[in-house]
């Protein structure tokens, strides 16, 4: 399927219909997700309005991690199959991935002040994604780097691939020394099991957020294709081959 | 073997180099010497706390003072075309990074894990066995400029500056700090040497020598495109 897709046209023709489609979605599950989710759903009996943080940052944490999963597994595609819009759909991803797991900090940061009474615990998850984020930063700093187009390609493939591996670690690390240095006294450990009524648009939000990734990938892959072509066609003409009846007629004039 | 000679060759050549001109191999002594100095006004002259900053110190210091030297360690090779010679006469750039990878294990990575014991000493440590702090010390070394070293690598490859290295490097660094601290920290305060810390160290640095050669070598024949 991956290698299905390595061809432009056929990308462009799947983009054409696929793109509107993740609009589509995106826009549907906002308009039912949003109201359901700061309206209509109840409040925590302990947390109160701020739950409704939760609708944005739970969605936006997920994303955040899969997100670098698809990094990877374009780069992985690009690097053994050498496909050029691999490298495109991972650096499209980048972005956002980068501005989900930024959002995942500065959303539970709002929800950390008044359920936990701190901005900033370094607390196992919070330290992991901040990690996660400066991964992002650097796999799109080789990107922003480089001046050929080709090579930072290449490269990126390389820090996709070392940045996924060292994920887990982190993770797990991160646990070890958080549960070294601190007794898990800020987070409850049994909070009550989540109801119908706020799983509902828990799960419509995280379908427009997977809508709106679909969509910035889709775009960012079209326009780099976009840009190739412009590219090519700005190149002079003298790097084509001269037509038989085109030396003919400078014969003639000669 | 061939590539056991390439890998004494180039490490060989960077120590005789760095001896050889400038006191280039006092760099990273001298960088970590001032490091921990200021981390000592950091920290006021308390015993107490001297004491607890000692462990974090080390490594902070080793840290740092290996992404400075690491940094440009491909760069210079890559300007003056010896980089480009190798890479023409063999089949693989595995024994070069190897090779430069011990050399600044040596002129680096050697005069800052002696100064460890020193610095625990200045730091009010008042463990009697001080070369108890040497194993972890010289683990993290090797681990640290493993992951020094791929960043460095991407890093020539950009033609980035030398800053773009320590981003590169910070998400590989952050585990080995973690359980490197709390294995100095362990060796210091109750004597333990083979803590599970420590293993997890080991087991770091033992993964980070399974991808960092391959990564570095794919990078640098990128850069010489």
């Amino acid at each position: 399927m991956l290698s299905y897709f390595s061809n432009p046209a056929r990308f462009e023709a799947f983009a054409r219909w696929a793109s509107p489609l993740a609009l589509l979605v995106l826009f549907g599950c906002l308009a039912f997700g949003i109201p359901m989710g700061l309206y209509f759903s109840p409040e925590d009996y302990q947390q109160g309005h701020t739950v409704r943080i939760m609708y944005v940052h739970v969605p936006a944490a997920i994303m955040a991690e899969l997100v670098f999963g698809f990094i990877a597994l374009m780069s992985l595609t690009a690097f053994v199959w050498r496909h050029t819009l691999a490298d495109a759909c991972a650096r499209a991803a980048a972005g956002p991935g980068a501005i989900f797991a930024a959002l995942t900090l500065i959303t539970g940061s709002v929800w950390g002040r008044p359920t936990w009474g701190t901005w900033w615990v370094w607390d196992a998850r919070l330290t992991s994604m901040l990690i996660l984020f400066l991964t992002y930063i650097g796999y799109i700093a080789v990107w922003q780097m480089g001046t050929d187009e080709n090579k930072s390609a290449r490269l990126a493939r390389i820090v996709g691939l070392v940045g996924f591996i060292n994920v887990p670690i982190v993770k797990f690390s991160v646990d070890w020394w958080n549960t070294l240095h601190q007794p898990a006294s800020l987070l409850r450990a049994d909070g009550p099991t989540i109801h119908s009524s706020m799983l509902w648009p828990l799960g419509l939000m995280a379908l427009a957020y997977i809508a709106l990734f679909s969509w910035f990938v889709l775009s960012g892959v079209r326009t780099s294709i976009y840009e190739k072509q412009i590219a090519r066609r700005a190149q002079p003409l003298a790097s084509r081959p001269i037509k038989p009846e085109q030396m003919a007629a400078g014969d003639q004039n000669g | 073997m061939a590539l056991r000679r390439i890998v004494r060759a180039v490490a060989q050549r960077d120590v005789v180099l760095s001896l050889a001109g400038g006191g280039g191999w006092l760099q990273g002594i001298v960088f970590y010497a001032v490091f921990v100095a200021f981390m000592a006004f950091a920290f006021g002259p308390g015993e107490d706390a001297l004491r607890r900053a000692a462990a974090p110190t080390i490594w902070l210091a080793t840290l740092f003072a290996i992404q400075l030297a690491a940094s440009e360690m491909f760069i210079e090779d890559i300007q003056d075309g010896s980089l480009q010679t190798l890479a023409v006469e063999q089949t693989s750039l595995l024994g070069y990074v190897i090779g430069k990878l011990a050399g600044v294990l040596i002129i680096v990575g050697g005069p800052l894990i002696v100064a460890a014991p020193i610095v625990s000493i200045m730091f009010a440590v008042g463990a009697t066995n001080l070369a108890i702090l040497l194993p972890s010390v010289a683990m993290g070394a090797l681990a640290l400029s493993l992951a020094a070293c791929v960043a460095s690598a991407i890093n020539a490859a950009l033609q980035g500056g030398g800053r773009f290295t320590a981003i590169l490097a910070a998400p590989l660094s952050i585990p080995v700090l973690i359980f490197g601290i709390d294995a100095t920290s362990l060796a210091i305060e109750s004597s333990q040497i083979w803590s599970v810390e420590m293993q997890f160290l080991t087991a770091m640095t033992l993964f980070l020598m399974a991808i960092v050669p391959g990564f570095s070598v794919l990078a640098l024949r990128l850069g010489l495109e």
